[in-house]
């Protein structure tokens, strides 16, 4: 299983989708981190990351490998799930 | 008021000798500081019997100055005693300034104009602590906590860059000045004006004079002209500029000139100005070739170097690559010539402005992202001016010091220093506008002419800089663990300096005025930094701090940049260190120290393209090393302690040192120790070796 | 079972090298053990005591040039001299299925090897020393060597199609100019005849440290000379 990291901020408008999203994951027990840009931690992990746009959504897999990602736009929950559990 | 008679003479600040007049006190105490009389009488008359006292019989000003002094300080009255402070230096230090080089900043020669520099910016800088800035921002920098740059240099602000359309509209015609020039009608004259000018603005600029474009904006000139022609003029320029050691100081101008290959997007539709001030009809997209012969021909003299084949050391050039130079023909053709003098004398920095931000990098290493206004200023390029007020860096490996290990007093100490920082660029910046309001009268008069209608120095859009020093001793000291040595060490590096950017962005906002966080060239503060913990925090930071702790060589690691000693190889350094960039908008950079080793040309173009592509590093450099012979005055690569041919031992080293190339011997000890830690990316052989050796 | 070759001795390892094929970033591995003695050599350690050094294991190197793959796409086997090791070929067959590009550093002493290697195509780039002119090859390299094989392998690149190239290092007090001339009338024709310049540093004859290195100039001459003697 692999884990997903969404980065958001407070004022976009399609974050809302994005908050949707993760508690839509969160109900399959999938490992989701949550990231507002706005704060230290946020942008650190994006910018660790090279996240230039949100929300983005990127899935990694155990050893923090990057598997697939949505920047700029949010995925649906199947899709997100499939990358999760191919893993 | 009354005098008294004693016998004594009292050599004066006007050279002249003249008899005591306790008279002289008072009139001081009360022009100079709130003191009332009767408090100012009483002193005057308790400093008269000491000195009657001691039966001296010559006394100088200055003396009895601080006896006054010592008595304000008696009677409580510390504010009067600050007023009433004689800036000046003992004549031990005067003997030793005269007789010895200045180390604090590498392009600094010695010689009688530089002593005058360094004896005016000590003076200064006295007076920037006490007067300029508020007790608690001065008391900071004093004790280490921050560090504000060029203090000796108060009275003006720290960097400017502009556009050669200034002057090709314009022509010279400064305040106070005897003579006008009118626009030039002729590429030498242009030429000339633009060395005069930049001597100018270096006279009313402590840092950088940087210049956006020069290629594109001297083409209109350039046709017509034999490629001879060209490169003689292009000769003409890195000389002028470099041999200006006449300047103020006696340094030579510290200028960046930025070179593109393509006409950037946001110059193409801009109508073109030539000689004689006038608009040619065209726009500058329709001058590429010519502005390509001219980069062309500027890269071809610094490729033969100056007359002993060393590297120019000014102006730096600075070529922008962007997604328009892969899409521009010849551009593969420019990159090997442009990496051919990367690997052969260092000279290029190669700045990446990916996707579709237009970036002009200015002075030192500051750039801007250029913002809407700026792209419709673009249009009058003579409008685009743009300057830094000041420099202030914070000393982060000290924040964690104090925070011993816990994370929210960590990140309370960095927002408080992030305060004080802003606080000192408030003041600053009150105190250039104040010289700044007296206009042509006043001591920035330069900077207050209004040719365009604007004043030449644009106060309402200059930025302030914010700079750090010693990521990696901070993490290291928080953690345990150095940048490069885990990913958990380099993501608390990015969370700090995302820490230090939201603050940026809020109190840009809070206060009103342009914050951003740039990487500190901090040619001498690495090393003061250093100095003062390695005081103030032993034993602990003996073991943090970078270099040799026995011979006074210590050094900080320059801000985000990893450990310089560390066997890492050039990929991982341009992409951990870039990592960075993004939330340093003012300029960052990576350095490739190349020691001896002369890479092919085609080597460097692939990995330059490379670090474009996959990283998201801002700039990058390539620094070899040079050992220059006064004897034969040839130069040879590598720093050695003899010369290659004919065996002299008075040689010279040559390389790097923050953002310029110079004479090691100049070198401040901090940056001694550094050197000698560089990791360098010699064909060496394995690591496997060291390991046996050790 | 797996490959003979993680047993070779690799004994260094550069991830990226601006230097060693030229025009391109590279990686470098380094085998230990030679059968040459030149006494200007600067790989001391790694002729004359590999066993002092540590082995670096195959599988950290595929992992790092998996890792930077996306940068470097060349991998250059130096040494030592590589084509001691009988095991070679299957070092480079691994590097072929990884997608890599390969250049081979050789002292030119076993013409078979280049050949299999270049029969089996595992190999697209030769550089091969030649030392100095043939008729003293005891003189340069230390020790016996079997001539025939050093022409042989030359002959061998010359005729190969392959991309190849000859270099020379010219070592103050051991070779005179004319040695090189010599060396570059031999190889006549040859697509590339590179003129090394001789560093003093940990040679294998400790003698040769002290040596100075010829000026620039010289070496400028030297090579505009050499150009038109190989490409007439």
């Amino acid at each position: 299983m692999g884990k997903v990291k969404i980065f958001f901020k407070s004022d976009c408008p399609l974050c809302g989708s994005a908050i949707k999203l993760k508690d839509s994951l969160a109900k399959e027990k999938v490992q989701v981190e949550f990231y507002n840009i706005e704060t230290a931690e946020g942008l650190a992990e994006a910018t660790f990351y090279r996240v230039l746009s949100v929300p983005t959504v990127i899935v990694e897999d155990k050893m923090e490998n990057e598997i697939i990602d949505w920047r700029g736009k949010v995925p649906s929950v199947s899709e997100v799930l499939n990358a999760v559990k191919s893993l | 008021m009354e005098t008294t008679d004693i016998n004594l003479f009292v050599r004066t600040s006007e050279e002249t000798i003249s008899d005591w007049n306790r008279g002289k006190i008072v009139e001081a105490l009360l022009k100079e500081t709130l003191i009332d009389e009767s408090t100012a009488d009483e002193i005057s008359r308790e400093v008269e019997t000491i000195i009657k006292k001691s039966g001296i019989k010559f006394i100088t000003a200055p003396l009895i100055r601080e006896i006054v002094n010592a008595k304000l300080i008696e009677k409580g009255l510390e504010t009067a005693r600050k007023m009433h402070t004689r800036l000046g230096m003992p004549i031990y230090d005067v003997g030793n300034l005269i007789l010895h080089p200045n180390k604090e900043n590498a392009n600094v020669p010695h010689g009688p104009e530089a002593t005058n520099l360094t004896l005016a910016e000590r003076i200064k800088k006295e007076y920037a602590l006490l007067a300029v800035f508020s007790q608690e921002v001065s008391d900071a920098h004093m004790n280490g906590d921050i560090h504000i740059h060029d203090l000796g240099f108060i009275d003006r602000p720290y960097c400017s860059g502009q556009s050669v359309e200034y002057i090709k509209k314009f022509g010279l015609n400064f305040p106070h000045t005897l003579s006008m020039a009118k626009p030039a009608k002729h590429p030498e004259v242009l030429l000339a004006h633009l060395i005069k000018f930049s001597a100018a603005l270096q006279s009313n600029f402590a840092g950088a004079i940087g210049w956006d474009a020069v290629n594109i904006f001297f083409a209109p000139y350039i046709v017509g002209m034999s490629d001879k022609e060209v490169k003689q003029l292009a000769q003409m320029l890195v000389f002028e500029f470099s041999q200006q050691a006449v300047a103020r100081g006696g340094q030579a101008i510290f200028s960046d000139i930025n070179l593109y290959w393509e006409v950037p997007k946001h110059f193409e539709h801009t109508p073109a100005i030539g000689p004689g001030g006038e608009y040619t009809g065209k726009t500058y997209g329709e001058y590429e070739k010519e502005a390509q012969r001219f980069a062309w021909m500027l890269f071809e003299v610094y490729k033969e170097g100056d007359g002993a084949g060393r590297p120019f050391f000014f102006p730096k050039p600075i070529v922008h690559i962007t997604e328009k130079f892969f899409k521009t023909e010849g551009h593969l053709d420019f990159l090997y010539h442009i990496c051919d003098v990367a690997s052969d004398k260092g000279n290029t920095y190669f700045v990446f402005d990916r996707g579709d931000t237009a970036k002009i990098s200015e002075c030192c290493r500051l750039s801007f992202k250029l913002e809407e206004r700026d792209l419709e200023d673009a249009k009058k390029p003579w409008r685009m001016r743009y300057c830094a007020l000041q420099n202030v860096s914070i000393n982060l490996p000290r924040i964690a010091y104090l925070a011993k290990g816990d994370d929210a007093k960590l990140f309370n100490l960095l927002t408080e220093r992030f305060i004080l920082a802003v606080k000192a660029h408030k003041e600053k910046r009150n105190f250039l506008e104040k010289l700044l309001s007296l206009g042509e009268d006043g001591p920035l008069a330069l900077l207050t002419m209004k040719k365009d209608g604007l004043p030449y120095l644009r106060f309402n859009i200059a930025s302030h800089l914010i700079g750090m020093v010693g990521l990696n001793e901070m993490v290291q000291v928080h953690l345990g663990e150095e940048l490069h040595e885990s990913k958990r060490a380099l993501k608390f590096g990015l969370k700090v300096i995302a820490h230090m950017k939201l603050l940026a962005e809020k109190m840009s906002k809070q206060e009103g005025m342009r914050i951003l966080l740039e990487q500190t060239p901090a040619e001498s503060t690495s090393y003061r930094f250093a100095r003062l913990d390695l005081r103030d925090f032993s034993p602990f930071s003996g073991r943090i701090v970078k270099g040799n702790i026995a011979d006074g060589k210590v050094y900080y690691t320059n801000s985000t940049h990893l450990n310089v000693s560390i066997r890492l190889n050039p990929i991982e350094r341009v992409t951990s260190e870039g990592i960075f960039h993004p939330l340093i908008e003012a300029g960052s950079i990576s350095h490739v120290w190349l020691g001896e080793s002369h890479p092919s040309k085609e080597a460097i173009a692939d990995f330059v393209v490379k670090t474009f592509r996959y990283t998201t590093n801002d700039q990058i450099a390539f620094s070899p090393e040079f050992t220059t012979c006064n004897t034969c005055l040839k130069t040879s690569r590598g720093l050695k302690t003899r010369c290659e041919y004919c065996g002299s031992e008075d040689v010279d080293g040559i390389t790097r040192i923050t953002g310029y190339f110079t004479k090691i011997s100049s070198w401040n000890k901090g940056k001694l120790g550094e050197l000698a830690d560089r990791f360098r990316n010699e064909n060496f052989f394995s690591y496997s070796k060291e390991v046996a050796n050790s | 079972m797996p490959s003979k070759a993680y047993k070779l001795p690799i004994k260094g390892f550069l991830e990226t090298s601006f230097v060693d094929w030229n025009g391109y970033i590279s990686s470098v591995i380094f085998l230990g053990g030679c059968n040459f003695r030149c006494p200007f050599c600067h790989n001391r350690e790694l002729v004359l005591f590999p066993e002092r050094l540590e082995n670096i294991s195959l599988t950290y190197v595929i992992r790092q040039l998996r890792k930077y793959s996306s940068w470097v796409e060349r991998v250059v086997i130096t040494g030592g001299e590589p084509t001691i090791h009988s095991s070679l070929p299957e070092l480079l067959k691994i590097l072929r299925k990884e997608g890599f590009k390969i250049k081979i550093d050789t002292n030119g002493s076993s013409p078979e090897t280049i050949k299999i290697l270049v029969g089996e195509s595992l190999v697209d780039f030769v550089s091969m020393d030649v030392k100095g002119p043939i008729d003293r090859y005891e003189k340069w390299c230390g020790q016996d060597v079997d001539k025939g094989k050093i022409i042989e392998t030359i002959n061998f690149l010359l005729m190969s199609g392959l991309d190849y190239e000859f270099r020379m290092t010219f070592v103050p007090s051991l070779h005179t100019e004319e040695d090189v001339y010599q060396t570059a009338r031999f190889l006549r024709g040859a697509k590339r005849f590179v003129v090394q310049e001789f560093r003093p540093r940990d040679t294998i004859n400790p003698n040769f440290m002290n040596l100075n290195p010829y000026p620039l100039e010289m070496l400028d001459r030297v090579r505009k000379k050499v150009q038109e003697i190989v490409t007439t």
